[in-house]
């Protein structure tokens, strides 16, 4: 049986299917091609810093390794915290019912969304139905396989239907008249890098 | 730091800095008490990837892969990948000495290829002639949050004294009124906005928040709208 989004409000569990929504599927997207002089698709790759070797796709490989040198296997690394403490492991979310805690539009407004996801319903809470009618919007724990961080999700309806925005937190600084923005010669790359997503 | 030219609601302007709004940090992964290295490095030569091994060997070369290893290149495999610079290769696979030509691929919602053409140069349409402009079209924030993603937030900071007064007055007037405030690029004022040249352009909708003399103006950028793809959807 397909995974379900299962969330509790006053006690009444709400179930749901879902499917990811994202800008391709609404907009359709654009890609640059390369060509040769033959008209025919080039193919990226790289060359190393010495200039002695051209390193294909497929060609390279990933890994962490120790202070000794040694390879260290993925399933033996854990979550750590800013400390370097191992954090607990949070499961998955799906087919497991969540609390609602409703919210006001800035919670949301202020997290960056990773990901979209449109409802269908299978099991509906009438008294859920109408606050999201009325434009509630609520905000769960959301986690689509178990690793060491839940995504905040954020569920809301509108007149195209019922929407799950997963998230990552984040927190705005205060600005005070005392903290003026400064000028820096190193922040311009990463700010550019940020705002072109190339996702047309 | 980024800089933003804008205007208020008088369609006074000035230009103010633009901040990065991380995500909160979340665990990496590790093992405690033990410093780890992330390594990129070679994980086979190319006379080791799938295609020259078929022309090695035969589509069925599974067998010989176990007696003889010979998809392993001992002088090439596990040297550590540093610094590179991207290039191309032809259809051949040779490599390409001058700037190649580029084709546009524009692709349907459902997959399908629209249309190829020569790709097109798009001019930013923020800059420091033309401000980012405060539309006056007002927008409940419940109203957005409902209706766009918000893909991106930009926090706005003031440089000096005068710039503080600007931008706290914006945002205290969006804080008290619950509202967004759609921004427009270009000359008229009504485009999305593009912020850097060849970039994607944006729906910029401004969000204030104050708490005393402080403030938050958030510019959030939205290039999605919340709704269910349309067979024959048009590309925005």
């Amino acid at each position: 049986m397909a995974r379900q989004i299962n969330v509790i409000r006053d006690g009444a569990e709400s179930i749901f299917d879902f499917k990811k929504v994202d800008r391709a599927k609404l907009y359709g997207k654009r890609k640059r091609v390369v060509l040769d002089e033959a008209g025919e698709s080039c193919v990226k790759a790289e060359l190393s810093e010495d200039g002695s070797s051209i390193i294909r796709s497929g060609m390279t490989m990933q890994a962490y390794f120790d202070p000794e040198g040694e390879w260290v296997e993925s399933s033996r690394m854990v979550g750590l915290d800013e400390e370097g403490k191992p954090v607990e492991k949070v499961p998955s979310t799906l087919g497991v019912g969540q609390e609602l805690e409703e919210v006001e539009p800035g919670a949301l407004s202020q997290n960056q969304t990773i990901a979209v996801y449109h409802l269908s319903p299978v099991d509906f809470d009438e008294g859920l139905k109408k606050k999201l009618d009325a434009g509630s919007i609520f905000r769960f724990l959301i986690n689509y396989r178990a690793d060491y961080s839940a995504e905040i999700g954020f569920l809301l309806s509108n007149d195209a239907g019922i929407f799950v925005l997963a998230t990552k937190s984040a927190t705005p600084e205060w600005c005070e008249l005392k903290s003026v923005a400064v000028e820096s010669f190193t922040d311009d790359s990463e700010v550019d890098d940020d705002l072109d997503f190339e996702m047309f | 730091m980024r800089k933003l030219h804008m205007t208020n609601e008088n369609q006074r302007d000035a230009t103010v800095g633009m901040l990065t709004l991380k995500s909160d940090p979340t665990p990496r992964m590790g093992l405690p008490g033990v410093d780890l290295e992330y390594c990129r490095y070679v994980g086979a030569a190319e006379s080791g990837l799938h295609t020259s091994l078929v022309q090695a060997l035969g589509e069925d070369y599974a067998q010989a892969l176990v007696d003889g290893d010979p998809e392993i290149d001992m002088e090439y495999v596990g040297q550590r990948i540093g610094r590179s610079d991207r290039i191309y290769l032809s259809h051949g696979g040779e490599v390409l000495h001058h700037a190649p030509e580029e084709l546009e691929v524009i692709i349907n919602p459902d997959g399908s290829e629209r249309e190829r053409r020569a790709p097109k140069e798009v001019l930013a349409n923020v800059t420091e002639e033309i401000p980012a402009r405060w539309t006056g079209k007002r927008i409940k924030k419940r109203d957005v949050v409902r209706r766009f993603v918000l893909t991106r937030s930009v926090p706005l900071q003031h440089v000096n004294g005068l710039t503080y007064d600007f931008l706290y007055g914006m945002a205290k007037d969006l804080h008290d009124s619950d509202e967004m405030m759609l921004m427009g690029g270009g000359e008229s004022g009504k485009q999305p906005l593009i912020l850097i040249p060849n970039g994607s352009p944006y729906r910029g909708l401004l969000e204030g928040r104050v708490d005393g003399e402080r403030y938050i103006l958030l510019l959030h950028l939205s290039n999605m709208e919340l709704k269910l793809p349309v067979e024959g959807e048009k590309k925005e």
